[in-house]
């Protein structure tokens, strides 16, 4: 099957059952065991670059369930700097992080270098459809939406498909993050050379750049643009705080998959594994989500899943990550006239 | 002219630690640079990054663009700065001390902070100031776009100014008032004098000043990012930011911005030359002789409130309105345009947010103390600096001077990446991960700034008041305490409240250098803001003012207590 | 007191020595001026007793001990040495007052406060600034200031007192009066000094003995009235006060030697003719033409007559086309063009040797 096709396929099956379930254990390890193992070792170090208040709730969910299991928290910003920390961690002392977490580009580059440390996923009750390697393990997604300003464009009006999206009525009213990351995911699905002739079309609406998706989110709340391409996550706070934005996702959901893995010569692997399964749990993911707004697709009752659900999903999978990055560097470059399109 | 000067270990000390502060970042950059993964401890070697930059057409259009902007911003600052540094120490301008604090204070507003304030004013769309051009004159578009280079220009002078005021009002307050008055009577007016008389005396001062602003200009990010980026207009740090954090590939691309940042390093090196030839004789910049100098003060008569006007004006568009705005912002739930249905939904509501979160209060004490030792350190290194090579004759001060000089140019992701590696290295030093780290870090960066300054000041003061004390029967140390510090303090305690505020603001090598615990204000601040509670940030922003803003005043009152002994 | 031999010093990057080979004895008590143009050296070899400057060769001992020896390595850093130092520019400290600026050097060794107050009361009295001592330093004039940087060097009670060209800033009349008292203040504490000055009339008032700099080497030294009277060097004749110099061409079986003013008359010396004569303006006598023949007399014409109040410069030009000037009394008459007898009285005619080597 093709890789596409398979998402959609367990989209579908997510949407139909009530979600994954970990599957009885065959060769499972016992909790309890790790779980006293990580107890008598050094906290768990987890890289993972959501605001540190947000994941004290994660953590403090998480010892609900393992109390004598401590987290701690390093937080680096972009997850390009979370590998190279790594990197150079491993480099020079042996060992970084027990918990890494960062996009596909990011652990695949991590995995080539060997700086990862392949887990026995089944073992510990995570489902199959998150792990693409043994190295990997799905925990989150960006999820690409379309939002607009309630009081400039009425529900109506709004896109519903990337064609609404490119309509030159958009011309100058539209905000995008200044990375078009969006159309390399769509290329997954609609191929390299469709993928770029709407990138072209989305510049010719000279869109308003941003350098993160939540300052386009707080733009697009105040009024300074009409509509824009965000992340869901990043949408959720104008939202939650009143301000006047919906968002929805298009007819194909582009998205980044968050992925995360142990390091190899980890101080504590056996804490490091018990964060992991917990969060591949149903449990886990929504306390994760609760705090983060960023859901785990992949797990139906969450609420980014019941965003998408039904939608098409378009991401290019993780051993495909190096062919990604050229296709990348060439879209940014592209978005990056933008200004003289101006 | 002096014969050697024996100092005994202080020139070889100050080397080895300018040499272990600067030279180790330095050095890992340019091997960066030639590697081919950008890692330094990774393998191979070559000069493919150095043929992606150089040999790509977009980066040269890059760097006209930033050329443009550097070059404005310089001109404008030293105009701007020079003028208010001009109208405080050299006329009789009312309220000099209130003015002091007023052209000080926009020091601490980060600047990113201060880009978002203008575009709550000056946005096409949403812009304050726009909305009442708008209704008042009923215009059909708006006429301010601070989406503009020129926007750019305009806000991040504003940001500059106070630090061009620092240099130059020390060198102002330091001129003999018998060079002008010899001017004067010979018949200079007063172009003639500022030309002839003014700007050649002041020429350390100046120089200092405008190699500062022309590679700030170059490197800095936030302005231009929150002001240029979303309408397309790029500058080199946005590509840098770029390679750091956004380059597909999974890593930062450090090699990249190594090759990149080897241009500045190359023109501050220039930079730094032609400020050694022209204070080679330093003898004819120094001013300070104790021979009964008190500055002149040119009386303004009818220019009086245009010049208090200025000052005032000034404040509002660099302090009060975006600061307005951002108090505005702190009190409402989500970022939205001034309007009255807004103002129903004012609230304390992020303000007691902000001050129960516990980590605020972590941040805080983190941002207090990380940033008066380190600018206590780099105040003291900057005097060791400034004295090894104006009044010694130590074969190393040349090499000194440029060290000391050089960290400006390169970036803070830079001097971040290669502390990672020291301190990963020297793992017998506990300073990895901890708020140490971020002491080492910043006490290199500002080792530009305040080494300039210092060497500026003391050029100012005649040798002869030092051989006085020695003849005096006093020791170097003793030379140096009761007379040269005293005589420098006014110039040095600006240095060090500038330190202090630049630190409380600086983000991008606080966020890179994060370990578990060691979050700064301004990382928090950030971390509202990109965690999209830019609500938040901006009430953590205003309390950031008010902290500043105590600091800064009582600066001002500590120095008018020793000015007045100074000056009688 | 004060032993300087063989001193010469080279400023680094510079071609020419600044001082050469200067040897130089002070004597306890002795008020002795470095006198010579600028770049004569007087300046540098001051600050190199003070150690200022690091010589390349030579010793210097103060009261005895040696400061410095260039051949052994011997430097004693400036604030060790016995001296004190008054400087051009005063270089009073502006940070500080009056009473502060003068208690430095007390303080600086350590002296108990009781002392330092004494001290200091005393210092400012023998400078007459009593009453400005909580003045800040800035607030004074120049000769106030200078003042206080004389009670500032006098107050160390040091060996041998140091000044260079402590009064050249202020104004004519200012240091006329300044000289007077300065010279008193030193005497009455005893003081040994080493003055340097370029002003050839400050010199002459002020010193015990000159010591005429030029290039780097002493050219001339002695008591100024010797130094003035009779100096054994054109340069010494110039240099301090004016002269014009006579080459002399030849001797005549009569006794009187040949020069371009004609025959004259010399004071007889054993030894060899001098090379040149010269002769002080002020010993030229002007007489009315008379055409009587008489020793060293010349005609000549007056070419201008400037009033300069205690006296008025004559400048005159002699037969053969040679000019003079004369200092005559302020109350005669001269117009240009009038015909006056020049005599160059015999007494009056300074022998001048080959300049020594």
């Amino acid at each position: 099957m093709a890789h596409p096709q398979r998402r959609r396929l367990l989209a579908g099956l997510a949407a139909g059952t009530s979600g994954l379930h970990l599957p009885t254990a065959r060769a499972a390890v016992d909790p309890k065991a790790l779980a006293r193992t990580a107890a008598g070792k050094p906290p768990v170090s987890w890289y993972e670059s959501s605001p540190t208040e947000q994941i004290d709730k994660v953590i403090a969910a998480f010892n609900t369930v393992h109390p004598g299991v401590r987290v701690r928290q390093t937080r680096l910003i972009g997850g390009n700097e979370l590998a190279v920390r790594a990197v150079q961690e491993s480099q020079a002392r042996g060992y970084t992080g027990d918990v890494l977490t960062g996009g596909a580009d990011h652990t695949w580059q991590l995995g080539e270098r060997k700086l990862l440390e392949p887990v026995e996923w089944a073992g510990l009750g995570v489902p199959r459809a998150m792990t693409p390697s043994p190295l990997v393990m799905a925990t989150t997604a960006s999820v690409y939406v379309v939002l607009w300003n309630t009081r400039k464009v009425s529900d109506a009006e709004a896109p519903r498909t990337w064609e609404d999206v490119l309509h030159p009525k958009w011309t100058q009213r539209m905000g995008s993050w200044v990375r078009a990351a969006a159309f390399a995911q769509l290329a997954a699905t609609i191929g390299p050379d469709t993928a770029r002739r709407q990138l072209e079309r989305f510049i010719a609406l000279k869109p308003m750049l941003f350098k993160s998706t939540f300052p386009l989110a707080q733009a697009v709340g105040a009024g300074e643009v009409d509509v824009g391409i965000g992340f869901y996550h990043s949408t959720l706070p104008p939202i939650n705080a009143g301000a006047p934005v919906r968002m929805r996702a298009l007819d194909v959901v582009p998205m980044h998959i968050i992925y995360s893995a142990v390091s190899r010569g980890a101080r504590n692997p056996e804490g490091a594994r018990l964060l992991l399964a917990w969060l591949s749990t149903e449990a886990g993911a929504l306390a994760y989500e609760q705090a983060t707004g960023r859901g785990n697709p992949l797990i139906a009752t969450t609420e980014t899943a019941k965003f998408i659900a039904g939608r098409r999903v378009s991401e290019w999978p993780h051993d495909k990550s190096g062919d990604l990055a050229a296709l990348n560097e060439f879209y940014n470059r592209l978005l990056e006239g933008v200004g003289a399109a101006r | 002219m002096t014969t050697q000067r024996r100092v005994p270990l202080l020139s070889p000390a100050l080397l080895a630690l300018l040499v272990y502060l600067v030279a180790v970042p330095l050095a890992l950059l340019l091997v960066a640079s030639f590697k081919p993964s950008g890692l330094p401890l990774d393998e191979g070697w070559g000069v493919g990054h150095y043929l992606t930059v150089y040999g790509d057409p977009g980066f040269w259009k890059l760097l006209g663009n930033t050329l443009q902007f550097a070059i404005g911003c310089a001109v404008g600052a030293l105009a701007l700065g020079g003028g208010l540094a001009w109208l405080v120490e050299r006329t009789d301008l009312p309220f000099k001390g209130a003015s002091r604090v007023m052209i000080a204070l926009p020091m601490v507003v980060p600047p990113f902070l201060l880009a978002m304030g203008w575009v709550l004013l000056a946005s096409p769309r949403t812009g304050f100031l726009n909305q009442i051009a708008r209704d008042a004159f009923g215009l059909a578009s708006a006429p301010l776009n601070v989406y503009s280079m020129g926007g750019m220009v305009f806000v991040e002078v504003l940001a500059l100014v106070p630090s061009v005021y620092l240099i130059l009002s020390a060198a102002f307050r330091n001129m003999d008032p018998a060079l002008e008055e010899a001017a004067l009577a010979s018949g200079a007016r007063w172009p003639q004098m500022v030309r002839r008389i003014f700007v050649p005396l002041l020429a350390p001062a100046l120089l200092a000043a405008a190699a500062y602003l022309t590679i700030v200009g170059f490197l800095v990010f936030d302005v231009p990012g929150t002001l240029g980026m979303p309408v397309g207009i790029f500058v080199v740090s946005s590509r840098i930011v770029y390679l750091a954090t956004d380059q597909s590939g999974g890593t930062s691309a450090y090699g990249q911005i190594a090759a990149i940042a080897v241009t500045f390093l190359v023109l501050l090196l220039a930079l730094a030359w032609a400020y050694r030839r022209l204070t080679a004789r330093a003898s004819r910049f120094v001013t300070v002789t104790g021979k009964g100098w008190r500055p002149r003060q040119l009386a303004l008569g009818a220019f009086k409130p245009v010049a208090v006007a200025l000052v005032l004006v000034y404040f509002l568009l660099a302090v009060v309105a975006p600061l307005g705005l951002l108090l505005w912002t702190s009190f409402t739930p989500f970022l939205a345009p001034v309007s009255l249905s807004m103002v129903e939904r004012m609230s304390l509501a992020q303000h007691v947010a902000v001050w129960s979160n516990p980590r605020v209060g972590v941040a805080a004490w983190n941002s207090l103390w990380v940033s008066v030792v380190a600018a206590t350190v780099v105040v003291a290194i900057a005097f060791a600096v400034a004295w090894t090579v104006l009044r010694t004759r130590q074969p190393a001060r040349r090499t000194i001077d440029v060290l000391a000089f050089m960290p400006l140019a390169i970036p803070g992701t830079m001097i971040g990446m290669a502390l990672v590696y020291v301190y990963l290295t020297l793992s017998f030093v506990p300073v990895y991960g901890t708020a140490w780290i971020l002491v080492i870090a910043y006490v290199t960066v500002y080792l530009s700034f305040t080494s300039r300054t210092a060497n500026a000041t003391l050029i100012q003061i005649h040798p002869e008041l030092e051989e006085a004390a020695r003849t005096s029967g006093a020791p170097a140390a003793t030379t140096v305490r009761r007379i040269v510090l005293p005589l420098m303090l006014p110039a040095l305690a600006g240095a060090w409240v500038w330190v202090v505020a630049h630190v409380m603001r600086e983000l991008s090598t606080a966020l890179l250098l994060q370990g578990e615990d060691n979050a700064t204000l301004a990382v928090q601040l950030w971390s509202y803001w990109a965690g999209g509670e830019p609500t938040k940030a901006a009430a953590v922003g205003v309390w950031l003012v008010v902290a500043m803003t105590v600091v800064t005043v009582l600066w001002q009152w500590l120095s008018n207590r020793s000015h007045r002994t100074v000056h009688g | 007191m004060v032993e300087i031999r063989g001193l010469t010093l080279v400023y680094p990057g510079a071609t020419q020595p600044s001082v050469r080979d200067v040897s130089l004895v002070v004597q306890r008590g002795e008020f002795l001026t470095l006198l010579g143009p600028s770049g004569c050296g007087k300046t540098s070899t001051l600050r190199s007793v003070a150690g200022l400057e690091t010589p390349r060769a030579g010793t210097i001992a103060i009261a005895g001990q040696t400061v410095f020896d260039a051949g052994g390595g011997r430097m004693v850093p400036t604030h060790a040495r016995d001296i004190a130092m008054v400087f051009q520019s005063y270089a009073v400290w502006p940070h500080m007052s009056v009473a502060q600026n003068v208690a430095f050097p007390l303080e600086v060794a350590g002296r108990p406060a009781t002392e330092v107050a004494r001290r200091v009361r005393e210092a400012l009295e023998r400078v007459d600034l009593s009453e400005l001592a909580q003045r800040s330093a800035t607030a004074l004039s120049g000769g106030q200031q200078q003042r206080v940087a004389i009670a500032r060097a006098l107050v160390r009670d040091a060996a041998v007192m140091l000044l260079d060209e402590p009064l050249s800033n202020l104004d004519a009349k200012l240091r006329e009066q300044m000289r007077v008292e300065l010279r008193q203040l030193l005497k009455s504490v005893g003081m040994t000094a080493i003055y340097v000055t370029h002003d050839q009339e400050e010199a002459l008032m002020l010193s015990d003995r000159i010591a005429l700099m030029d290039q780097g080497r002493i050219v001339e030294a002695g008591s100024p009235r010797t130094l003035y009277l009779s100096p054994r060097t054109t340069f010494g004749a110039t240099f301090l006060g004016a002269a014009e110099v006579i080459a002399v061409e030849g001797t005549r079986p009569d006794g009187r030697l040949d020069t371009a003013l004609g025959p004259l008359h010399a004071a007889a010396t054993d030894g060899p003719a001098p090379a040149r004569l010269a002769i002080r303006p002020e010993s030229i006598v002007l007489h009315p033409p008379r055409g009587a023949a008489a020793p060293n007399r010349i005609a000549a014409r007056v070419v201008s007559a400037v009033f300069c109040g205690r006296h008025q410069q004559v400048q005159l030009e002699c037969a053969g086309g040679r000019r003079l000037t004369a200092i005559a009394d302020a109350h005669r008459a001269f117009a240009a063009g009038d015909p006056v007898d020049v005599e160059l009285p015999q007494q009056r005619l300074i022998p001048l040797h080959e300049e020594p080597r």
